[in-house]
């Protein structure tokens, strides 16, 4: 289903669509630059990519007027978590194959006793040892003894193993023997998926490289299966434009170099979300929390609640937390930039039950897309939080989810809620209430580690809810956490979608120097320089980006003589003159102070590392800023009942029913209270009131909030809703 | 009234940030450290302690060894200086110090101590302590099991002013560089450690201003009255009783052919009350092995947190057990001068495995079988490498396996337990930092204790000096007793250290090693041990112990020997025979 105005598309028009597909739905956002629609359909595994043609479908925009597809995807993120990925063989150093399974040593709880660290994405019989050796230096000790890469390509067969990890010591200094390798298996396997891992990461420490090849082996022919997949699916459907994947770092990805780098999915989708609100709400004065100080970019803890997970990112001073590496669970680390993200199991879809011993809990199972929650009608019967929002009156058969694709059914629902009430000796008014609860309580508890654990007082923030669920719990939530302002943006189903549109192509090159800055010549730096932006160049000539949307920016990490890590500065090409040397000195001692609270003049200070980064500078004019009324025109709207009964923990009620293309900056309403839309639902229970803002963001805040310093000037309300 | 009743989402949020604050100080270490010892292995600690030297907080990745001796740090300095902490350290003084005996562990961990002032009043100190590589005494990286007396075991440090209202004391580095090896690093760490407390000084005023100090104050101490309410309350629940444990360190390095040395505790839980009673271990060793007080209970500590791990760590851990100590110096408490660079191998695990022991038989499901301990070896020399040739010490501690669990739970980890936080130094860097070659870094093959839950493999290393000469200590322990099995499971095999393997020259070097010289290119191999097993080994399903030897966790012939399992190979493919398997379990056990 479209919410866009359904012209004819008979002159062609050229689209950028951003779609993202989750564990239970699919979501789209399309512009052509002056319109913008919407669509959220079911995803369809295993095969995703019918979902995302499903929803371009939806939306009415025709596949080869779309020029750029940028998708966020769950796929790798799925694979990992349920152990599902391909099976892989990891070469290693003779003496080395146990680096996986050693890992760092270190314990995710220092003290549990029944902690486990995780199981390796690649069992010790599938690690083989090469005889071949390398020194730090580069030179070869031991020349590569290309039988054992034969006899272990040819065990690694039989036991059906369909891609290959190779990571060889010190081969970020010298990738021969990896390359001889690689040679050998794609000969014996030309079926097969090879990772290497000085073409992934060349930088010293085999545990980290060795953990990201793996699961880059572990991850490619799953990856690689459906992006060919879909690429099929679009080719059939005569699709021209480019396709881009979303990574874990905010950026995008050409389909051939995803392949190549697998494992950056890991957070596809999320990364997508955190993104979007990182856009959306950076400069937007209602994400500045009434607690926080007058000024200064947005503090907010943004929440993506979907059908499987909900996914928590914090956004502090307008920017969300980036890091240089990457676990999809403690132990497994991916060595690639990305975005702070903390993932649970609790969405719609998740399922409750009721253990031997009478004690309740909520997911992380869940009932996905399909069966999906029993109110679905779509074989499920295990009671889901969807169910329980609709024995609770929150959503109901009036209104179908996903824009109309999704019809509930409240006697299912009912009838599955019963079942657990029965188990855990409960009416089904407090069985519900209870399953909300439960999955409320494990949301705030991982927001709580993402800012309390870290010294961050959820109070001096504003929650970002979005994803189909988002709405529904935000207010809840946030009352767990004594937040009184909560925002949710427009069309806050397909926020993930629309964070694909927002970000860049990127691409970075790097080349170690480490040469002490006193003695270091410009010249030699600009050759280098110049070097990495030729590199940089060629990528983004790959990707098709013109040369006047480019922009090229150059780092420099410097680091005292015997460190190991380095502090990054940025540099522009007119600083390499002759005074350059001493700038950069002073640069780096005023920056290492007053990060490190103290700087020593009498340490040589070294050029570690030159790198360069090149990135398109795309038009991102898609906000979605002022499309509410856009999306006016057609919703209908008017036939609905205005009230409904509902229960709350107070007990039954009623509650009044709006669109939320009727309200407006001058409108409040009052919870009990539902908002419905296209592709979400709010809930707004008692005690909290909602408006929209000036740009078309619901804006619910508490009516009880505290005097002192969490109090607020209320926005402007001058009148009540019908 | 109290902040925990009346606003208990603001006490969480103020014990969090000081955890978190702690976890700032480990990563901004962690981020500017020279060594390979703290900026990869992450040996170093950081805690916050109140005014009276209460420990409040430790972080998530300090190293548990450490902290429970912080407190004892500020004590002893306090005592030391004689006067009251305000007229000691002023607004950004920062002190230094490592004597084990004014509250330290051995004094390679060199601690850094800062006050937060709120107004004119000190309202706690944060500390920081890292693992020196090298604190000079006559062999490469201190260790040394032949030292007398802890004047035998590098440069001591009494409480010192290393910052002078803000101005570091150039005199005093110039005479602790001038002592150890190494200098540039040292240097490089000792700076790390100034910004680590500068760091978390100031998280504690930004606290302060945003809460108020009598909030931030209550905060600390009632956090600690809530752990120690906490684990009384786990005492209550135990079963009254006493418990009678020991473990032996291998000897008395000191004294030649000596007899093993006992760590002894009894437990007794009374009515809520838990008394820990080490008064019948060891006298006092003639060599490095012994333990100051600190250390002890750090270490007592340690695995009664493993026990309880739910309880937070702090102050009023310590405040609700009740220790006894032998009247005369000994293993567990020694005196001044006594050597004690040794601890952390000896008496150290020595008392894990006297706690976990104990009570493993008052709340099995908590526990698990034995671990392995520690050992520490060193070696250094000249790097004669082209853009070198400067001194250089290398500091392995090796990890091994863990004790099988109860409900069949295998183990995986491999790590000391008092060092869970510690990290592997990357063999890459490594070998970039010191002439050195590693030949194999591997889990060894039946080294994890028999068991229905196996103990988990231990790790052997290979190494060999690929460029000149170096001189090799070794101060470790448990080459004689290997990590107990427990419930019928079997002790893990104990470590073992061997110069030149498979060569004529094969030597087993042992664990107590000074100036060993190591000539260029000979191959050392040291295997730490694995965990003790945990039940009846005949009693493990045979497709587990397919499984095993499938990844050669366990050999065929460890297959047949610990688990009467009879595997046969055909081909690449291997499976059990399952009536020779049979025949022989039933054997065993008519037999047992």
């Amino acid at each position: 289903m479209s919410c866009g105005s359904r012209r004819p598309t008979s002159n062609a028009r050229r689209w950028r669509v951003g779609v993202d597909t989750g564990g239970t739905f699919t979501d789209l956002v399309a512009t052509d630059g002056s319109e913008l629609r919407v669509a959220k359909v079911l995803s369809t595994p295993p095969d995703y990519e019918r979902g995302v043609l499903d929803a371009i479908q939806s939306a009415h925009v025709e596949i080869p007027e779309i020029d750029v597809l940028a998708h966020g995807t769950t796929v790798a993120t799925n694979a990992v978590i349920v152990r599902g990925g391909a099976k892989a063989a990891l070469l290693t150093t003779s003496g080395f194959r146990d680096v996986l399974e050693l890992r760092r040593h270190n314990r995710g709880e220092l003290y549990d006793l029944l902690w486990d660290p995780p199981k390796p994405v690649v069992r010790r019989r599938d690690r083989f040892e090469i005889r071949e050796r390398v020194d730090y230096t580069g030179s070869v000790l031991q020349p590569l003894e290309t039988a054992d890469v034969e006899e272990a390509v040819e065990r690694a067969t039989n036991r059906g193993s369909e891609s290959f990890a190779v990571v060889f010591l010190h081969s970020y200094t010298n990738a021969d023997h990896e390359h001889q390798a690689r040679a050998i298996i794609e000969r014996l396997r030309p079926d097969a998926y090879v990772y290497c891992s000085s073409d992934l990461l060349r930088e010293p420490g085999e545990f980290e490289r060795t953990s990201t090849v793996a699961i880059n082996a572990y991850l490619g022919p799953i990856v690689a299966r459906y992006l060919e997949a879909l690429r099929g699916a679009l080719a059939d459907a005569k699709f021209g434009g480019q396709l881009f994947v979303m990574h874990s770092g905010g950026g995008l990805l050409t389909a051939e170099t995803a392949v190549r780098v697998p494992a950056r999915l890991v957070a596809s989708g999320p990364a997508a979300g955190a993104m979007a609100v990182e856009r959306e709400f950076s400069s937007n004065a209602l994400a500045r929390s009434p607690a926080a100080e007058e000024d200064g970019a947005a503090n907010v803890i943004s929440v993506d609640i979907g059908g499987t997970s909900a996914d928590i990112a914090v956004i502090r001073e307008g920017s969300a937390r980036m890091v240089n590496e990457f676990s999809a669970e403690f132990g497994s680390p991916i060595r690639f930039p990305a975005v702070d993200l903390t993932s649970i199991g609790a969405g719609g879809g998740s399922i409750a039950s009721v253990d031997a011993g009478g004690l309740p809990s909520v997911g992380p199972r869940s009932a996905g897309a399909n069966p999906g929650p029993a109110a679905y009608g779509r074989g499920g019967t295990e009671p889901c939080v969807t169910d329980a929002n609709v024995v609770l009156g929150r959503l109901s058969e009036d209104t179908p989810l996903a824009g109309g694709g999704v019809v509930l059914h409240t006697d299912l629902a009912t009838e599955a809620v019963a079942r657990f009430a029965d188990r855990a000796h409960l009416d089904l008014n407090d069985a519900a209430l209870g399953i909300i609860e439960i999955a409320n309580g494990n949301m705030a508890r991982a927001i709580r580690l993402v800012t309390v654990e870290r010294g961050l007082d959820p109070r001096t923030f504003s929650l970002v809810a979005f994803g189909g669920a988002g709405g529904l719990h935000a207010a809840e939530l946030a009352e767990r956490l004594e937040m009184s302002r909560v925002l949710i943006p427009i069309a806050p189903g397909v926020t993930s979608a629309l964070g694909c549109l927002y970000v860049d192509i990127a691409h970075d090159a790097a080349e170690a120097y480490l040469k002490p800055l006193a003695e270091c010549r410009p010249d030699d730096l600009m050759r280098i320089f110049d070097r990495l932006a030729t590199h940089v160049s060629a990528l983004l000539d790959l990707d098709d980006v013109a040369a006047e949307a480019r922009e090229l920016e150059y780092f420099l990490d410097l680091r005292y003589l015997g460190q190991r890590r380095a502090l990054t500065l940025p540099l522009r090409p007119g600083d390499l003159d002759d005074g350059f040397a001493d700038r950069a000195r002073n640069q780096f001692l005023r920056q290492y102070e007053l990060q490190f609270h103290y700087a020593a003049t009498d340490i040589p200070i070294e050029i570690a590392t030159l790198r360069a980064r090149g990135r398109n500078i795309a038009d991102h004019d898609v906000s979605l800023a002022g499309v509410a009324t856009r999306l006016d025109d057609s919703t209908a709207s008017s036939s609905l009942p205005s009230v409904r009964s509902v229960v709350t923990k107070h007990g039954p009620t009623e509650a009044t029913i709006h669109d939320r293309q009727d309200l407006r900056p001058t409108t409040s309403v009052s919870g009990p209270a539902i908002v419905r839309e296209y592709d979400s639902t709010t809930w707004i229970p008692p005690g909290w009131k909602a408006n929209v803002d000036d740009v078309g963001n619901l804006v619910l805040e508490r009516l009880d909030v505290e005097s002192g310093q969490h109090e607020t000037e209320p926005p402007s309300m001058n009148e009540e809703a019908p | 009234m109290s902040l925990r009743s009346d606003d208990p989402i603001l006490f969480q949020v103020l014990t969090s940030s000081f955890t978190s604050i702690v976890d700032e100080m480990g990563a901004l270490i962690q981020r500017v450290a020279f060594s390979l010892v703290v900026s990869e292995g992450r040996d170093y600690c950081g805690t916050i302690c109140t005014r009276d030297g209460a420990l409040v907080t430790s972080g998530t990745t300090d190293l548990p060894a450490h902290l429970g001796t912080h407190p004892y740090t500020v004590r002893g300095m306090l005592e030391w200086a004689g006067s009251e902490p305000e007229e000691y350290l002023r607004p950004g003084d920062i002190a230094i110090m490592n004597d084990a005996y004014i509250g330290g562990t051995h004094n390679h961990d060199v601690r850094v101590i800062m006050p937060v002032y709120f107004g004119s009043s000190i309202a706690a100190f944060v500390v920081n302590s890292s693992h020196w590589t090298d604190v000079g005494g006559h062999v490469p990286g201190t260790f040394d099991p032949s030292a007398k007396s802890s004047h035998g075991e590098g440069l001591i440090i009494p409480p010192c002013h290393l910052v002078k209202e803000g101005q570091i004391n150039e005199e005093l580095v110039g005479l602790i560089l001038r002592n150890v090896r190494v200098s540039n690093e040292t240097y490089g760490d000792m700076l790390a450690q100034i910004g680590a407390v500068r760091l978390a000084e100031q998280r504690l005023q930004e606290l302060r201003q945003s809460y108020g100090e009598k909030v931030v104050l209550s905060a600390m101490t009632e956090v600690i009255a809530y752990s120690e309410s906490l684990l009384r309350t786990e005492f209550e629940r135990l079963p009254d009783g006493v418990w009678e444990t020991e473990a032996f360190a291998d000897s008395d390095p000191g004294i030649a052919g000596s007899p093993p040395v006992a760590m002894r505790m009894t437990l007794t839980i009374e009515g809520g009350r838990a008394i820990y009673d080490l008064s019948r271990s060891g006298p006092q060793a003639k060599g490095a092995i012994n333990a100051p007080v600190s250390c002890t209970v750090s270490a007592a500590l340690v695995a009664t947190k493993c026990v309880f791990s739910h309880v937070p760590m702090n102050q009023g851990v310590f405040n609700a057990i009740e220790f006894r100590f032998p009247s005369e110096p000994s293993v567990v408490n020694a005196e001044y001068p006594a050597p004690i660079s040794g601890m952390a191998a000896a008496v150290f695990p020595g008392i894990v495995n006297c706690v976990l022991n104990a009570y493993v038989h008052v709340v099995p499901e908590r526990c698990m079988a034995g671990p392995t301990g520690l050992t520490n070896i060193t070696w250094g020399g000249v790097d004669p490498r082209s853009d070198r040739n400067q001194d250089y010490v290398c500091y392995l501690w090796l990890e091994g396996g863990w004790g099988g669990r109860p409900a069949a739970k295998d183990n995986h980890t491999a790590m000391t337990l008092f060092a869970t936080s510690a990290t592997n130094q990357p063999v890459e860097l490594h070998e970039r930092t010191a002439p050195l070659i590693f030949d194999c870094y591997r889990l060894e093959p039946d080294s994890g204790g028999a068991g229905a839950s196996r103990g988990s493999n231990g790790v052997t290393r290979r190494w060999h000096v690929s460029h000149g000469d170096a001189v090799l200590s070794c101060l470790g322990s448990g080459q004689i007793y290997g990590p107990w099995g427990f419930d019928g499971g079997k002790d893990a095999p104990p470590n073992r250290f061997v110069y030149a393997p498979d060569t004529e020259d094969e030597t087993n070097i042992g664990m107590f090693v000074t100036g060993f010289e190591v000539a260029e290119d000979r191959v050392l191999e040291y295997r730490q041990a694995g965990g003790g097993g945990w039940g009846e080994p005949l009693t493990r399903p045979v497709e587990w112990v397919l499984e095993d030897v499938i990844d050669g966790y366990v050999t065929m012939d460890g297959a047949l020997r610990d688990y009467g399992v009879v595997i046969v190979a055909d081909g690449d493919k291997l499976h059990v025979d399952e009536r020779a398997t049979a025949e022989r379990r039933l054997d065993r056990l008519r037999n047992a």
